[in-house]
C-alpha cells in the first residue's frame, strides 16, 4: 500500500499543477487581451450598455472637441468635415466601421465601464443620466487637417507623426479618408479600403527606407563597418538574380554612410549577405519585428521578418528592403523614433488623459520604453548618416531651412503596381521639436520625389506651430 | 411582473457581487482550515491507535525483530515496500488479508523461492495463519496475527502451541520490537483515549443506544471481533453466495 | 446523548453556503418580484442544510466534501435558474435524483463485501451500455453519444463512468493489470466510435492514473503519455471536426461570427465580467451557444467575476485533495484506487472544460461536474461522489472500530 500511496503523491502534484495552470493562464490571458475582447465588434453586451450611458467627449491635445454626444446619445464629430475626416482613423466612428479606433478601443473609459462602484452610486444619486469619462488624446487636429490637404489626392497611403521622446502620436492617418458623419453608400466597394487603418494594419516591404536597419545590423555585426568600402558596379549577381540600382547607376566605392545617402542597393545587398540572415533577423527583432504587439492604446499588426530558410538572393534583397519583409508604417515610425531617441524605442501612445465628469483623472499618459535596439553611439552614427541623406543624398527634397532634418527615402516595388510605393521616414534632430514621421504614398513613384516633399511640409508645419 | 427598476436593480446587484464574492472566499477559507484541522486530528488519532490498519506482525526468527503487517501491502527490498527486507527481490510478495481465510501471500514473480510452512507458495497465493512460518531470502519468519481477527486455526505440525508461546515471550524479552507495542490490543495507552478524540464518536453512540443503522458493513476489518459486546455476531458470510468457476480471485496468471 | 447536535466545524462551512444561496436568490427575486425566487431563497438553503448536515446521520460520511459539493450544485442551480428558470427547476429535480444516486453509491461501497461478486455483471453491462450509442445513437455536436430512452435523452458514457471506476479499481487491486487495460481499451474504442473524444480523453487519463498508481511503473506512465500524444495526433489527422476545433482554438477571431462564434462570445463574456463580474442578473452570457452545459463556467465568470471563478477552481481543487486524503486513509487497495479514480475524474473533467472555456485547450464535449445542466452529467457526478463518500464512510467505520477495540482493550 505504501507503493500506491507514493504514486498517488505524484498524481496529486500533477493534477494540482493542471488546475493551477487554469488560474495562471486565465489571469495572463485576461490581463493581456481583456481589453481587446471587450472592444471587439462582436461584443453585444457593451453595445447594450452604451444605451444607458452618455459617452464621454474626445478632445485633441489642444482641447479641440473631436467627438461628443447629445442627451439622446447621438454622436457628433468635429464641425469641420476636413478635420473630422482627417482624424477619423484615430477617433473611429459611431458605427464601429473603423476597427479599434478610440471610440471602440477606449470604450471602457468613454462609457465608464471601468468606473468604480462609488462613481456609479454617485451618478445614480445625482439624478442625471450617467456620463462616461472624457478623453484627451495626443492627436493634433489641425496638423492632421494640414496633412490631409497636402497629401496627393486620389492616392492611398499613410502618415504617422510621433513624438520620439514620449511616444505620443500627433497624427495617425490612413488614406483615403472618409467623413464619419456622411459615409457614402458604396464606400465598401472602394478598392482602396477607406475603413482600414493602413498606418497600423497594412503590412508591406518598405523598400530602401529599410536600409537604415541594415545599416544598424552592419554596425552591430561588422567590426570595421564605418571605414569599410563597398564596390558598386551597377550590377551585382547573387544566384540567379541581379541586383541593380535605380536608374542603373554605378556608384563606385562607397562607405556605408555614402551608400545610405545615395541609397545604393548593391552595397546593402552585400551588407545583408555579409551580416547573414541570422544577423539581419536579430537586428530586426531587436527593433521589434516578430514581436506580438500588445500596446495599451492601440492595436498594431505584427511585423515579420521572413522566416523560411532563405537562399542567398532572398537574403541579398532583404538588405535594400525588398524580399518578404512585412512592416507597418507605424512600426517604421517607431524604428525611426528609436534612432532619433538615442536608441530607445518608445511605445506608441494615444491617450493623454481620461477624466470623469466629476473631474477625477482616471488615467493619464505614462510614456514607456518598449525596446532599446541601439546603443547611443550607434544611434548617433545612424543619425549622422540619415542627415547626410537629406543634405546631400536622395532626400534633399525633405530639407527645411533652419531645421536639422534626417531621414531616408524609399521606393518599394510592388508587383501589379505600375509605380513604386513612395516612402519617407525621418525625424527632426532638434531638442524642442522631437518629432519622427513616416509618409507612404502608394503607387506614388519615387520616395524622394513624392514622399520627401510632403515630409518637408509636415516638418515646416511643426516648426511654425511649435507645440 | 414588475420588479425593481433597472438602474436600482443594477446598483443593488453590483453591490451584492462583492458580498457574494466575500462569501465564496469565506467558504474556501473555512474549507481549507477545516481540512487542516481535521488532518491534524486524524494524525493525532492515528498516533494513539498504533495498531490501526494492522493485522499483526512478522517476526524474524533469528533476530526476533518484528515487522508490522498491514492489511494489504507488499514485502520487498525496494523503498516503497511496506515491509522492507534486504536480500530479496525488490518486489517479492504481496499481502492481502481476507477475513475468514487469513493473510493471503501472493508471490510477485512466477519463479520464486518462497515457502510457507515448508511448502512452496502457489503462484495464485496461499493463506498464512497465526503461527505460519515463511521462508524467504534464506531466513525464516513467523506470522503473529492479532487475536480477534477472523482467521482459521493454524494446523501447525512443526511447533507445539506452547513452545510457540514460549518462543514469543523469549522474543519479547529481548525487547527487539522495532515499532508498535505487542500484538494484543493495547491497553496501556487507553487512558489517553478517554474521551475519544475522533469527532465522530459523539454522534455514533454505540453500545448504549440502538444503532439507527443496524447493518454494519462487511469489510476487511475485525468487524466480527468477539470483544465487542452486544454486537450481533455476523454469520460467516465472507464467501460469496456463488462460486464463480472463473474465479475472480485469479488463479490464472499473475494475481 | 444528543445526536441532533452537529459538530460546529461542519456547520461553519454549511452556513456561508446557505447564506450565499439565500442572498443570491433573494437578489434574483428582486429583479422581477418573482415569488418563486423568494421561495427558493428559503427552500434551497434548507435543502443544503438537509443534504449536508442530515445525511451524515444515516451513515458516516465526509461532511466537508458534502458541503463543497452541495455548494457547487447549488451554484449550478442558481446560475441555471437565473438564465432560464425552467432549466433551474429541472436541475433541482435532477439534483434530488442525484442525491438518491449518491446514496446508492455510498451503500454500494458499504456493502462491498456482499456486492463484490457483481463486478463481472457490472463490467458486461458497462460495455453493453457503452456500445448502444454506436448502433442506436443520435448525433449531437459531432458526437454520436446520446440515446433516447422513453423520450428522455441520456449519455451512457456518463453512467458508465461509475462502472468503469469500480471495475478498474477492482481489477487493479488484484493486480490484474492486463485485464483492466483491456477493459479500459474496449470502453475507449467504443467512445472513439461514438466520436466523443473529450470523454475518451478523460477515460484514458483516469485509466492511466489508476494503472500507474497501482503498479508504480514509470514505463507505463511514459508509454501512456506517449500514447496520448500519439492518439491526439492521430485524432487530429483522422477526424475533420477535430481539425476544426483545433483551428478555432488557435485563432477563433479568424471567423468570429461563424465557427469561432462560441469561443469568441465566451471570451467576450469573460472580459465583460472582469474581476468582479457584471452582477447577478446583469450579464449577457446567454449569447454563448451551449451556455448551460459546456460554457456554464463562462456564465459564472461573466456574472460573478474572475475572482469568484478562482474560488470555484479552488473548490474543485479542495474536493480533489480531500478525495485523495480519503484514498490515503483507506485500508485496502480497492478503496484507495477507487477513491483516487473518483477524485481524479472530477478534477480532470473540471480542468478540461474550464480549459476549453478560457481557450487554454481546445473545446471538448465534456461538462462541468455538479454545475452544468444535464441529467446524466449531474447524476453521474453525484454518483462518483457517492462512491467516494462510500470509501470515506468505510474509513470512518474502520477508525471507529479501532477506537472501540482500543477502548475495550483498556477495559480488560
Amino acid at each position: 500500500m505504501k507503493l500506491i500511496k507514493r504514486n498517488i503523491r505524484i498524481i496529486v502534484l500533477a493534477v494540482i499543477l493542471l488546475l493551477g495552470s487554469l488560474v495562471g493562464y486565465g489571469a495572463y490571458s485576461l490581463g493581456s487581451f481583456g481589453n481587446r475582447w471587450f472592444s471587439s465588434a462582436s461584443n453585444v453586451y457593451a453595445r447594450q450598455q452604451k444605451n444607458d450611458v452618455i459617452p464621454g467627449r474626445i478632445y485633441d491635445r489642444n482641447g479641440v472637441l473631436l467627438a461628443s454626444s447629445d442627451e439622446e446619445g447621438k454622436r457628433y464629430y468635429h464641425t469641420d468635415s476636413a478635420v473630422r475626416s482627417a482624424v477619423v482613423h484615430v477617433v473611429g466612428d459611431s458605427a464601429n466601421n473603423v476597427a479599434y479606433g478610440v471610440e471602440s478601443f477606449m470604450a471602457q473609459y468613454l462609457y465608464g465601464f471601468s468606473d468604480s462602484y462609488f462613481d456609479r452610486l454617485r451618478q445614480a444619486f445625482s439624478g442625471v443620466k450617467r456620463r462616461g469619462n472624457d478623453l484627451r488624446i495626443s492627436v493634433d487636429a489641425s496638423l492632421s487637417r494640414y496633412i490631409a490637404s497636402a497629401f496627393p489626392s486620389g492616392k492611398a497611403g499613410a502618415v504617422v507623426v510621433m513624438n520620439y521622446k514620449t511616444g505620443e502620436l500627433l497624427s495617425l492617418m490612413s488614406f483615403p479618408l472618409f467623413d464619419p458623419m456622411n459615409i457614402p453608400k458604396n464606400i465598401e466597394e472602394n478598392p482602396q479600403k477607406p475603413f482600414w487603418n493602413k498606418a497600423t494594419r497594412w503590412l508591406s516591404a518598405p523598400g530602401s527606407a529599410f536600409k537604415m536597419l541594415t545599416f544598424a545590423a552592419a554596425l552591430k555585426n561588422i567590426p570595421d563597418a564605418l571605414t569599410k568600402t563597398y564596390e558598386c558596379t551597377g550590377a551585382y549577381q547573387v544566384g540567379d538574380s541581379v541586383i541593380t540600382d535605380a536608374g542603373l547607376a554605378s556608384h563606385g566605392a562607397l562607405t556605408l554612410k555614402k551608400a545610405l545617402e545615395v541609397s545604393c542597393n548593391i552595397t546593402f545587398a552585400k551588407v545583408a549577405l555579409e551580416v547573414g540572415d541570422e544577423g539581419m533577423r536579430k537586428a530586426g527583432q531587436a527593433f521589434g519585428m516578430d514581436d506580438y504587439f500588445l500596446f495599451t492604446d492601440l492595436v498594431v499588426e505584427n511585423s515579420a521578418y521572413p522566416a523560411t530558410n532563405r537562399v542567398n538572393k532572398e537574403i541579398a534583397w532583404t538588405g535594400p528592403g525588398q524580399s518578404a519583409l512585412l512592416l507597418t508604417p507605424l512600426h517604421m515610425t517607431m524604428m525611426t523614433a528609436a534612432i532619433a531617441n538615442d536608441g530607445v524605442m518608445m511605445e506608441p501612445k494615444i491617450l493623454l488623459q481620461a477624466v470623469s465628469d466629476a473631474g477625477d483623472t482616471k488615467a493619464s499618459l505614462t510614456p514607456r520604453a518598449y525596446r532599446v535596439p541601439l546603443q547611443p553611439f550607434e544611434a548617433d552614427v545612424i543619425t549622422e548618416a540619415l542627415r547626410g541623406v537629406v543634405t546631400s543624398g536622395t532626400g534633399t527634397r525633405a530639407a527645411v531651412s533652419g531645421l536639422k532634418v534626417c531621414g531616408k527615402t524609399g521606393s518599394a516595388q510592388v508587383s501589379g503596381q505600375e509605380e513604386t510605393n513612395a516612402w519617407f521616414v525621418g525625424f527632426l534632430d532638434e531638442p524642442d521639436l522631437p518629432y519622427a514621421l513616416c509618409v507612404v504614398v502608394e503607387d506614388g513613384g519615387g520616395g524622394g520625389q513624392t514622399a520627401a516633399p510632403l515630409a518637408a511640409k509636415i516638418f515646416t508645419e511643426l516648426k511654425n506651430y511649435r507645440y | 411582473m414588475s420588479g425593481l427598476s433597472t438602474p436600482v436593480y443594477e446598483l443593488v446587484s453590483m453591490g451584492l457581487r462583492y458580498w457574494l464574492l466575500f462569501l465564496a472566499v469565506v467558504i474556501v477559507w473555512r474549507a481549507i482550515r477545516l481540512m487542516q484541522k481535521e488532518n491534524r486530528l486524524y494524525k493525532k488519532t492515528m498516533r494513539q491507535l498504533p495498531d490501526a490498519g494492522l493485522v499483526g506482525e512478522l517476526v524474524d526468527l533469528e533476530t526476533g525483530q518484528a515487522f508490522q503487517l498491514p492489511r494489504e501491502g507488499m514485502i520487498g527490498s525496494g523503498r516503497a515496500s511496506d515491509i522492507r527486507l534486504p536480500g530479496i527481490r525488490r518486489r517479492a510478495l504481496e499481502l492481502v488479508f481476507r477475513s475468514g481465510y487469513g493473510l493471503k501471500l501472493i508471490p510477485s514473480h512466477r519463479k520464486h523461492h518462497l515457502r510457507l510452512d515448508e511448502e512452496l507458495i502457489a503462484s495464485g497465493g496461499d493463506y498464512a495463519l497465526h503461527g505460519s512460518v515463511l521462508d524467504m531470502g534464506g531466513k525464516a519468519y513467523r506470522f503473529r496475527l492479532f487475536e480477534g481477527l477472523d482467521v482459521p486455526e493454524h494446523q501447525g505440525q512443526s511447533y507445539a502451541p506452547e513452545a510457540e508461546e514460549a518462543e514469543a515471550e523469549d522474543v519479547w524479552a529481548q525487547q527487539m520490537v522495532m515499532q508498535a507495542p505487542p500484538p494484543t490490543p493495547p491497553g496501556a495507552q487507553a487512558d489517553e483515549m478517554m474521551p475519544p478524540p475522533w469527532p465522530r464518536q459523539e454522534e455514533y453512540v454505540f453500545q448504549e443506544e440502538a444503532l439507527p443503522y443496524e447493518d454494519y458493513s462487511r469489510h476487511e476489518s475485525g468487524a466480527s471481533d468477539p470483544y465487542l459486546p452486544q454486537q450481533e455476531v455476523m454469520p460467516q458470510e465472507e464467501e460469496p453466495q456463488w462460486q464463480p468457476s472463473g474465479d475472480w480471485e485469479g488463479q490464472d496468471g499473475y494475481h | 446523548m444528543d445526536t441532533i447536535k452537529q459538530r460546529p466545524a461542519e456547520r461553519r462551512l454549511a452556513k456561508p453556503v446557505m447564506l450565499f444561496i439565500f442572498s443570491a436568490f433573494l437578489l434574483l427575486g428582486l429583479k422581477d418580484f418573482n415569488w418563486f425566487s423568494f421561495v427558493l431563497a428559503i427552500l434551497d438553503p434548507l435543502a443544503i442544510y438537509a443534504s449536508t448536515l442530515l445525511l451524515p446521520k444515516l451513515f458516516p460520511a465526509d461532511t466537508l466534501l458534502l458541503a463543497l459539493v452541495n455548494f457547487l450544485c447549488a451554484l449550478g442551480i442558481l446560475t441555471l435558474y437565473r438564465m432560464d428558470p425552467e432549466r433551474g427547476i429541472s436541475q433541482i429535480i435532477t439534483y434530488g435524483i442525484g442525491l438518491g444516486v449518491m446514496v446508492m453509491g455510498i451503500l454500494y461501497i458499504r456493502f462491498w463485501q456482499r456486492l463484490k461478486a457483481t463486478v463481472p455483471i457490472v463490467a458486461v453491462a458497462a460495455v453493453v451500455l457503452m456500445a448502444l450509442p454506436v448502433f442506436f445513437g443520435e448525433e449531437r455536436n459531432g458526437a454520436k453519444a446520446w440515446i433516447a430512452l422513453f423520450g428522455v435523452g441520456f449519455q451512457p458514457s456518463e453512467i458508465v463512468k461509475l462502472a468503469h471506476l469500480v471495475v478498474l479499481a477492482f481489477l487493479l487491486s488484484r493486480r490484474r493489470v492486463l485485464a483492466s487495460v483491456l477493459f479500459a481499451g474496449v470502453s475507449l474504442v467504443l467512445l472513439m466510435l461514438q466520436k466523443d473524444l473529450g470523454t475518451a480523453l478523460l477515460y484514458y487519463a483516469i485509466t492511466l492514473i489508476m494503472v500507474f498508481s497501482a503498479t508504480g511503473s514509470l514505463t507505463i506512465l511514459g508509454l501512456g503519455t506517449a500514447g496520448a500524444a500519439a492518439g491526439a495526433v492521430l485524432g487530429y489527422s483522422m477526424f475533420s471536426h477535430v481539425k476544426r476545433r483545433v483551428a478555432i482554438w488557435i485563432d477563433p477571431w479568424a471567423d468570429p461570427r461563424g465557427s469561432g462564434y462560441q469561443i469568441v462570445q465566451s471570451l467576450i463574456a469573460i472580459a465583460n465580467g472582469g474581476l468582479w463580474g457584471t452582477g447577478l442578473g446583469l450579464g449577457n452570457a446567454s449569447v454563448i451557444p451551449e451556455y448551460s452545459t459546456d460554457f456554464i463556467f463562462s456564465v459564472i465568470l461573466n456574472e460573478f467575476g474572475v475572482l469568484f471563478g478562482v474560488c470555484v477552481v479552488a473548490v474543485y481543487a479542495l474536493i480533489f485533495i480531500r478525495g485523495i486524503s480519503i484514498a490515503m486513509r483507506s485500508r485496502s487497495k480497492f478503496h484507495t484506487l477507487l477513491a483516487l479514480g473518483c477524485s481524479s475524474f472530477i478534477a480532470l473533467q473540471a480542468f478540461v472544460i474550464i480549459g476549453g472555456n478560457i481557450k487554454l485547450i481546445p473545446l471538448t464535449g465534456v461538462t462541468l461536474p455538479f454545475v452544468s445542466y444535464g441529467g446524466t452529467s449531474l447524476i453521474s457526478s453525484l454518483g462518483i461522489m457517492g462512491l467516494l463518500q462510500g470509501v470515506a464512510s468505510v474509513n470512518l467505520e474502520d477508525i471507529k472500530e479501532d477506537q472501540m477495540i482500543a477502548l475495550i482493550g483498556e477495559e480488560n
